[in-house]
């Protein structure tokens, strides 16, 4: 966990010193603008692993694991086969086509959606 | 060729700088491609080659690291200054063409002159520059984004609806140079092409009151 | 049936990764026809609107359907398995992605068959050019769309990659003993994060422009044309890594098993992929030079930068082979014709950084042969070492080493043949994009040398198909670790079973299958 949240709080600081270097040599609000926001992303990540994972305890931290941590005791929950996730891409492609040509068409694309992110959620209740 | 001898001041700065860069690469290219082959000959399995175990080395690696760094900063050097000397201007130009990229040709403007020279796809225009004096360019667009290129001085800008590009071409050749348009602008986009006479003063002077009459 | 509704990793990569190469053979047909159009100086064969089409589609295709997408599907099935992980974070979200992405080929490829023809502005699309009615046809919104389904699909798997990588390693996988691919991974899916959110934002302005009344890049109506570019290399200059960084990561792990060595400088390569990752994003206005309206100092500094942790990639793969026991099997191969490709690329990277170099050589044949040094001698070796170092797992079975030994030769020679010559055609005042040329300099001959190595390209990738095909016949075994290989995924079965391990070796290097022996 230590690792990763170096990684967008160095990401984010990165973002922050290249926009003021950028601001101050270029003077451009649209560029500064775009790194501003990525470095704002970053933060934003690292902030909720801050806040919402500090006491992530991971295997996969532990550098010396036990006998039995290694031999896999645990091991979670696994995925079923759905057709869903399929349905909810041609409902997202659906919105985009149809925002394009044909607000119903997009509108249907909408429910579709919305239907397989409810079954979807059952699926995920179930387990 | 046309490229290796420049037909501008301009173009003979911007040469210099691709033969430090083309010197560089040479140089750094050549030294990593024998590093890249040398371990296939000496190193082989086949050969009986027992792999040794290192993984790393600080002070190397930390020296390639610092020399790449140094060989850039110098090539940066080297952009900043040549640079300057491409872009800089003259505020007393010997003569100031405007030229306005449409789809799909140009238009030259000698606004002191009145000379409009314009061009069709079918039948490219010509501008003419005056030998060995600087002339200022004024470039604009009427519609979507297009780029004034004469490869044999080295040099490109883009012409772009909404802004006006502004620079500098002191020619040190006389010639007739072949220009085109570089960006991507739709259907003519080949066919957007043009010329440029390069003429001593008198001739020079003698173009411009040819095509003075010429027009309108 | 079943590969419609599946959820498991690895069939998704496998997915991600035979659709991006059925979009390849799409891609190659183009490139073929237009270096058939261009053997010759001024040759009609295809009129300028179909081949404006044809060249946006092939670079269109190649990038956003072949080069980045293989990669992560390729990620897709190594990831869970370097890290020893039963499958991605996100099982659902994973297969919701590849089919997006699926959908998005087929919307950009339909504009081929759509009234007015596809798409015909570049595959940069710039604006005001792009949002002119272009062949008053469809094309233009059908590639707008699936552009944005594509992208959809990268950012959803990026986020999937991140958090598996962060949340799912085994125990005893730190992060600081995850494979190199891995961590390569990583720095991309940071990446995607960061670029394709604006490319899709640029994608609906461009919509609202063409269908709203929007005038954000109309000039003529107070909009910025080079805000689109901006906006749009903001976005394309990342990308351009997002496309390279994964195979970095596969050159590390093939150099590092046929040399039968630990990566030489494991934290070095590490730290330089972020590295390359953060900096890219400071570099996107090298791509705009020539206009004349940028701060040209600022990112010429910045690019000129990136060679340095690229420079460190090369000597640690040079330092990873040095006193090494190495084999020249197919996939080694492909990593040393990789590596000398990449270092044209590379060098000529640093070249066109410069503006004065840039000023002729932007949207010249130069640069066209630059990025292909990049995306085709680099990235495309790659991927096509990366199929032959890991078919024998995907399938459990072998490819024939003595077709994989042509097929690089030709590949090899071809490509040179292909694209050394362009750099002197863009030195000579060759502009891309064009349907044909006069015959001044040296065009005729160079674009004839061109094509010729195009035709030997073709004929090593038909090898490449053979070869797969026959491995399917043939069936010899592979075994679960043909290559000696020293990370995870060597550790289970070929092909791993549903949920990848019944057990693991112990992890206490980021090289546990060498521990082990």
């Amino acid at each position: 966990m230590k690792t990763g949240l170096k990684i967008f709080l160095n990401s984010a600081g990165f973002g922050i010193v290249i926009a003021a270097v950028y601001w101050l040599v270029a003077r451009h609000p649209a560029g500064t603008v775009l790194l501003g926001l990525m470095a704002v992303g970053m933060l934003f990540i690292a902030g909720y692993m801050l806040v919402a994972e500090r006491h992530a305890n991971l295997a996969g931290d532990d550098k010396s694991p036990s006998f039995e941590a290694s031999a896999g005791t645990d091991l979670g929950i696994f995925t079923g086969a759905t057709a869903w996730p399929l349905i909810a891409a041609v409902g997202v492609f659906a919105v985009i086509i149809g925002a394009i040509w044909s607000l119903l068409f997009a509108a249907l694309g909408g429910l579709t959606l919305l239907y397989a992110c409810y079954r979807l959620a059952r699926e995920s209740a179930r387990l | 060729m046309g490229a290796f001898d420049p037909g501008t001041s301009q173009g003979h700065v911007l040469l210099g700088d691709w033969q430090i860069f083309l010197w560089t690469a040479a140089i750094v290219g050549a030294i990593v491609v024998v590093l890249i082959l040398l371990p296939l000959f000496l190193w082989r399995r086949r050969d009986g080659a027992a792999p040794a175990r290192f993984q790393g080395n600080p002070p190397l690696e930390i020296a390639y690291t610092i020399l790449p760094l140094l060989i850039v900063l110098g090539l940066f050097w080297v952009t900043l200054t040549r640079e300057r000397r491409v872009e800089a201007q003259t505020p007393t130009p010997y003569a100031v063409v405007h030229v306005d990229a449409f789809r799909w040709s140009w238009r030259f403007v000698y606004p002191a002159e009145g000379v409009v020279v314009t061009g069709t796809p079918q039948h490219p225009p010509e501008m003419a520059l005056p030998l060995g004096e600087t002339t200022g360019i004024v470039l604009v667009s009427d519609d979507v984004d297009h780029s004034f290129w004469v490869p044999d001085f080295l040099f490109k800008r883009d012409a772009i609806p909404g802004f006006v590009n502004r620079f500098d071409l002191t020619p040190t050749r006389a010639g007739v140079f072949r220009g085109e348009c570089a960006e991507f602008c739709g259907l003519g986009h080949t066919d957007m092409t043009f010329s440029v006479r390069v003429l001593p003063l008198p001739a020079y002077r003698a173009w411009l009151a040819a095509h003075r009459s010429a027009a309108p | 049936m079943s590969w419609l509704s599946t959820t498991d990793h690895k069939r998704i990569g496998i997915l991600y990764m035979a659709a991006s190469l059925g979009f390849f053979c799409i891609g190659s047909a183009l490139a073929a026809l237009i270096r058939i159009q261009l053997a010759r100086p001024d040759q009609h064969l295809i009129d300028p609107h179909l081949y404006n089409q044809i060249f946006t589609m092939h670079g269109t295709l190649m990038i956003f359907f072949v080069v980045a997408p293989f990669g992560l599907g390729l990620a897709n099935y190594l990831v869970p398995l370097q890290i020893g992980a039963p499958d991605m974070a996100f099982p659902r979200l994973n297969a919701f992605s590849v089919w997006i992405f699926i959908l998005g080929g087929l919307t950009v490829c339909s504009g081929l068959f759509a009234a007015g023809g596809a798409a015909a502005s570049g595959w940069t699309a710039y604006a005001p050019l792009s949002e002119l009615p272009v062949g008053a046809g469809a094309g233009q919104d059908l590639w707008i769309a699936g552009l944005l389904m594509t992208s959809i699909s990268s950012v959803v798997t990026a986020i999937n990659l991140l958090v598996t990588i962060l949340l799912y390693r085994a125990p005893g996988m730190t992060m600081w003993r995850m494979p190199i691919f891995t961590w390569e991974m990583a720095a991309t899916s940071l990446l995607i994060l960061m670029a394709f959110p604006p490319l899709m934002t640029t994608l609906a302005i461009l919509l609202v422009d063409r269908h709203l009344g929007g005038h954000f890049f109309d000039a003529n109506a107070g909009g910025n044309p080079i805000l689109y570019q901006h906006l749009f290399w903001f976005f394309g200059h990342p990308e351009v890594y997002v496309m390279i960084l994964p195979y970095f990561g596969v050159i590390t792990e093939i150099v590092s098993t046929f040399s039968r060595k630990p990566v030489f400088g494991y934290v070095g390569l590490v730290i330089s992929a972020f590295a390359i990752a953060g900096l890219s994003m400071g570099v996107w206005a090298h791509h705009m030079f020539t206009t004349g309206e940028v701060s040209n100092p600022f990112f010429a500094g910045v690019s000129f930068l990136i060679a340095v942790p690229t420079g460190i990639k090369f000597f640690n793969w040079i330092g990873t082979m040095w006193k090494g026991s190495i084999e020249l099997t197919t996939p080694m191969l492909f990593a040393i014709g990789f590596m000398l490709n990449f270092l044209l690329g590379g060098i000529t990277g640093v070249m066109v950084a410069s503006p004065p170099i840039d000023f002729q050589a932007q949207d010249s044949y130069f640069v066209v042969s630059h990025f292909h040094y990049v995306l085709v001698g680099g990235s495309l070796f790659a991927i096509v070492g990366a199929v032959f170092f890991w078919f024998p797992k995907f399938s459990g079975f072998r490819l024939s080493e003595r077709l994989g030994t042509w097929c690089f030769g030709l590949l090899f020679v071809g490509f040179n043949a292909t694209f050394l010559p362009m750099y002197e055609m863009g030195f000579e005042g060759m502009p891309r994009r064009v349907d044909t040329y006069a015959n001044v300099g040296h065009l005729a001959v160079l674009n004839l040398i061109a094509s010729g190595g195009a035709a030997i390209m073709g004929a090593g990738l038909v090898l490449f198909a053979i070869a797969l095909v026959l491995a399917f016949v043939k069936r010899v075994p592979a075994g679960d670790n043909p290559w000696d290989a020293s990370t995870l995924e060597w550790a289970t079965t070929s092909p791993p079973p549903e949920h990848n391990f019944t057990e693991l070796p112990p992890i206490r290097s980021e090289h546990p299958l060498w521990d082990a022996r």
